[in-house]
């Protein structure tokens, strides 16, 4: 694999099927004077109903990378594609309405809002459609059902552990049920038992309910909990690790 | 979406009540201050322009000889003369004010063809020395009736050393030009008080003038005063519009004053209200991050923030415009004799209700510059 053409594909899957494609993305940064190239001409397909887990050490494009896969940032050069859908030529307005149907994002820091209970946290993509109350509230209660907190609704971040809100950011981000979900050190804050349960969580997002996911993560115990890992390290993708 | 902008608004209870007090005090001032500007202004349209008042020239308030009225009768021009003399007087308590106004009946309604008193009652009064007619408001005020005996207490020192003038309540009395004035005024015989007082005998306070035409009312004012150049003490003539006119000035531009006030208890108000703004925005902008990645429009964020911005400047002017409308009917009680009365026009209202949003729009400037630049990626720490 060349160190500045790097393809990934699922062995089983073709590029034509995939879910997600990047053709040949470019990422730079300015930084005062200086130019960074984050990503380098990288190429990679996800399929449908994928658990990608991508590692590699801070700095070397991972979070870079998920931000261009959910529309928060779009490409130098290259085409971001998902689900037939050519991002990288959305409006920020139509990226953020594209973000509202197609992406689920789980924060490392869960980021819900503190003056929301849980219910109403999970709501918050949901105002964005135009479902009613009523159906809002079964969709609400289905989630928070899926992420095992049905009696913990009515509380506020605050008064859940940091298990809980995970499984908060969770419920909040598959109510809509969105076409992938990007997971950003989801387990980083957490201690091993409720990391477990969140990875446990994710797996049954994946096998059970056939949602896409791609995770970022330092944690090789994480990584083992997807469907197969990438090694990201100086904006090149690779199966293995750097040695 | 509103319950959401709600939530955020009253996220931090402390913070939201200090800032809706700061609006509240805000446009209970600008409430007060316009209600006073129509007291002060100069806003005299309702005010004759004819009829003319003649006082002391060296002090407004300094008595003239009452015999001056005969030499005004005979200027040409001058087609009616009465006089006055005002003290102030109230009933039981110092608090129940109100002006005592001692006229001659036998030219008072010539002077004044716009006073009404029924033909009975004004024929009772003529005829009783001591007799009262008063205005509506002030019979209703402490339950009057006609033929009452009242005691009314005065600043005025009576030649019995006691200073209440006690007076038989004969008639209402209506000035037909101010219908809806609230006033609250008693007229009694400038003879009885004349007779019965310790000082100034045979003096008046002001004689009022109607001239034959209207449109030689200053012509007739040159008159008059040309007539008393000699005498001692000289006069100042103008008609009643000049003069309240005049009487304002002196006492300062105070409508002008009153605007110069309430420009900067809102430039203050603008500045507590945009720094609270910006300071509650700025400790969000992680949480706006996430609610973008979410899919929330930068268009949607800006709208909640603006929402909250225009919220606070509306409840708190709405609050202290409506404590400013119950202060000025209390204020209202204590400046009767006002030639302007103190009044929350809705005209005004409207224009507060203009400011509260304009406000609101302005405070929520510099957040919303913030915000429109806010990176997700930045925010939410993801580089």
């Amino acid at each position: 694999m060349s160190a500045t053409e790097a393809t990934v594909t699922n062995e089983t899957t073709t590029a034509a099927t995939a879910l997600v494609q990047l053709k040949d993305v470019v990422k730079t940064y300015q930084r005062g004077s200086e130019t960074v190239q984050v990503l380098q001409k990288l190429s990679l397909d996800v399929p449908r109903g994928d658990f990608l887990a991508l590692m590699g050490p801070s700095g070397s494009g991972k979070t870079t990378l998920m931000n261009l896969l959910g529309g928060l940032d779009k490409p130098t050069s290259g085409q971001v594609i998902i689900d037939d859908q050519p991002i990288h030529q959305l409006s920020d307005s139509a990226l953020a309405k594209w973000r509202a149907r197609h992406v689920g994002f789980v924060f490392q820091l869960y980021h819900l809002l503190p003056v929301l209970n849980a219910e109403r946290n999970i709501e918050l993509p949901l105002l964005l459609t135009k479902l009613s109350h009523s159906e809002r509230k079964k969709r609400v209660a289905a989630a928070l059902s899926l992420v095992g907190l049905q009696d913990r609704g009515k509380h506020k971040p605050a008064e859940l552990s940091g298990g809980q809100e995970q499984r908060v950011g969770i419920a909040r981000a598959i109510v809509t049920d969105p076409t992938i979900l990007l997971c950003d050190e989801p387990t980083g804050d957490l201690d091993r038992k409720a990391g477990d349960e969140i990875l446990e969580l994710l797996q049954v997002l994946n096998t059970e309910h056939g949602k896409t996911i791609v995770m970022v993560t330092h944690d090789p115990h994480a990584a083992a909990c997807a469907k197969r890992t990438l090694f990201m390290n100086k904006g090149v993708l690779g199966e293995e690790p750097e040695a | 979406m509103f319950a959401l902008v709600w939530t955020n608004f009253t996220r931090k209870k402390g913070r939201l009540a200090l800032t809706l007090l700061s609006v509240l005090i805000a446009f209970l001032l600008f409430g007060m201050l316009m209600a006073a500007r129509q007291v002060f202004s100069p806003q005299l349209g309702n005010l004759d322009k004819s009829r003319l008042l003649t006082h002391n020239k060296v002090a407004m308030m300094s008595p003239l000889p009452v015999a001056y009225a005969q030499r005004i009768a005979h200027i040409p021009g001058v087609k009616a003369v009465s006089y006055i003399t005002v003290m102030l007087g109230w009933y039981q308590d110092q608090k129940n004010r109100f002006a005592v106004q001692a006229v001659p009946a036998a030219s008072i309604f010539d002077a004044y063809p716009e006073l009404t008193v029924s033909p009975a009652e004004r024929k009772v009064w003529t005829n009783d020395r001591d007799g009262a007619l008063v205005t509506p408001d002030l019979m209703q005020a402490y339950g009057w009736k006609i033929g009452e005996r009242v005691p009314v207490m005065s600043n005025l020192q009576k030649k019995d050393g006691t200073s209440t003038w006690d007076v038989t309540i004969d008639g209402t009395i209506v000035n037909s030009a101010h219908k809806d004035a609230k006033a609250r005024v008693m007229a009694i015989h400038y003879k009885y008080l004349n007779e019965g007082r310790a000082a100034n005998q045979d003096t008046v306070m002001m004689f009022m003038e109607l001239p034959d035409d209207p449109g030689k009312a200053t012509a007739v004012a040159q008159a008059i005063d040309s007539t008393f150049e000699n005498a001692s003490p000289q006069v100042s003539t103008s008609t009643t519009k000049t003069m309240v006119h005049n009487a304002i000035r002196q006492a300062g531009d105070i409508g002008g004053i009153i605007v110069d006030v309430a420009i900067a208890v809102f430039f203050s108000m603008l500045l507590v209200v945009g720094a609270i703004m910006f300071q509650s925005a700025r400790e969000r902008h992680v949480e706006f991050a996430a609610l973008r990645a979410l899919g929330f429009t930068r268009s949607a964020i800006l709208r909640m923030v603006i929402g909250e911005s225009l919220l606070t400047c509306i409840i708190g002017g709405l609050l202290g415009i409506g404590l400013a409308a119950l202060l000025v009917n209390v204020f209202q009680d204590k400046l009767q004799n006002f030639p302007q009365s103190m009044d929350l026009t809705s005209i005004a209202v409207l224009i507060a209700v203009g400011l509260m949003i304009g406000f609101g729009l302005l405070a929520a400037a510099a957040p919303v510059s913030q915000l429109w630049r806010l990176s997700i990626r930045e925010a939410l720490g993801r580089t």
